[in-house]
């Protein structure tokens, strides 16, 4: 490598390295197959996503009964349009109102509804979010850009065992006549972890 | 373990950073280390529920903080599950780690196995549920109850601020095996998970938002009868 100038090439962090070493190492061993880690890392960057949550959403806010169905048992509802919870072993949906607002958290580690909404976000994982959300939700809402009403209730669930959560969000006004699919495309994954709502529709 | 992993409540830490667009993985590493811990969980079996979870907690209170969430949740599972099977040694992965990094043009070998893919794109598919059976479950909806003051140093999914506070049952859910490391102690295995909610002001005093409520799952053998 040349050192012209004192510019070195940019190295390879640690973990980089460590996890090359490990992968080679293991793969040699025959403990590991590459086209399988392969395989995962692709379903997480293009199969599984939050549009699978917002599709759950998107028909909880067209059919009522749907709805109700996803609020009784949501692993079974779900099913209903091919998902699975990914994570944990029962899948629980709570739903947003005028008065209550839901968040989601895992204070212990990162639990979260993966077969819904993907791999869950880095500051969902970070010290922050885990600490904040069980003591001050108002507050870590409000800097996020969402302010509740004084009068609203919030109910933080902690993801401390096999359940896995997701909110629906409110429906927002002016969407109606639209369709699922363009419904759908207002749903966030941070309106159905809770820290923002659903999107307005775009203002023709 | 009372960790700095159980984080609820704690504060210092900040502001909530939201990344927009935030790519699914931030480096190449981080997709290949959990891919691979899940297929150690394939190649050598599941660890015991809870297990893997005690594996990060147990890291040193400096390295757990500074550490990146895959650098606990990957690199520290999978090379403590291969070290401790005997299937490397930390000899051979320092020296394979130095190997790269002094041969960054160096390829990871390659291996293929199409049932090990299959298996991966199952597991991606499956819904898990829990026990089948297990005995009646000892409370019932809206039922007060105590959290227990459990401070053993074993993996526990009893976190430090719920601890002898007082809430309600608000959901009767499945049976679940115990992942606390004192399972022993906690009654019938498997047993009632029920999801209980606290009032705000009970969990973090009296200038608490009392429109705050906070909500557990938890193991029936974190609970007593009030």
């Amino acid at each position: 490598m040349s050192m012209s100038g004192g510019h070195h090439p940019e190295q390879e962090s640690f973990a980089a390295l460590r996890t090359k070493a490990l992968e080679s190492l293991l793969v040699e061993k025959g403990l590991l197959a590459s086209d399988a880690i392969d395989t995962l890392v692709q379903a997480y960057e293009q199969d599984i996503g939050p549009r699978n949550g917002a599709k759950v959403v998107a028909r909880a806010w067209v059919d009522p009964a749907y709805r109700q169905r996803l609020l009784e048992n949501g692993t079974a509802a779900i099913a209903e349009l091919g998902f699975v919870s990914g994570q944990g072993s029962e899948f629980v949906v709570v739903q947003n109102t005028p008065t209550i607002h839901n968040l989601i958290v895992c204070t212990l580690c990162s639990c979260y509804p993966s077969g819904l909404l993907g791999l869950p976000p880095k500051w969902y994982k970070d010290f922050a979010y885990r600490s904040r959300a069980v003591i001050e939700p108002r507050q870590v809402l409000r800097e996020l850009g969402l302010d509740l009403d004084d009068t609203a209730e919030i109910q933080v669930w902690d993801s401390t065992a096999e359940l896995r959560y997701m909110v629906i969000p409110e429906r927002p006004i002016g969407t109606e006549g639209m369709t699922e699919e363009d419904l759908a495309q207002l749903v966030t994954r941070d309106a159905m972890i809770g820290v923002a709502n659903a999107t307005a529709p775009a203002i023709v | 373990m009372n960790g700095v992993h159980d984080l609820g409540g704690m504060h210092g830490f900040g502001k909530v950073h939201i990344e927009k667009d935030e790519p699914v993985f931030h480096e190449e590493w981080e997709g290949r280390i959990l891919a691979m811990s899940r297929q150690l969980g394939i190649a050598l079996g599941p660890l015991p529920p809870g297990a893997a979870r005690f594996i990060i907690e147990s890291m040193y209170p400096t390295r757990y903080l500074t550490a990146s969430y895959y650098e606990r949740l990957g690199i520290e599972v999978v090379e403590k599950r291969a070290l401790a099977n005997g299937i490397i040694t930390k000899e051979e992965l320092d020296q394979r780690t130095e190997f790269f990094r002094e041969h960054p043009a160096s390829s990871v070998p390659r291996r293929e196995d199409l049932a090990t893919v299959e298996g991966i794109l199952a597991g991606l598919r499956t819904q898990r549920h829990p026990s089948p059976e297990g005995p009646a479950p000892r409370f019932r909806l809206g039922d007060p109850v105590l959290a227990r003051n459990l401070n053993w140093s074993g993996h526990s999914r009893l976190p430090r601020y719920i601890r002898g506070k007082r809430g309600s049952i608000a959901r009767v859910n499945g049976w679940y095996a115990i992942e606390d490391g004192h399972a022993d102690e906690l009654g019938p295995n498997p047993q009632t998970v029920y999801t209980v909610g606290f009032a705000g002001p009970e969990v973090w005093g009296p200038n608490t938002d009392p429109k705050l409520r906070v909500y557990l799952e938890m193991w029936e053998g974190y609970l007593d009868a009030i």
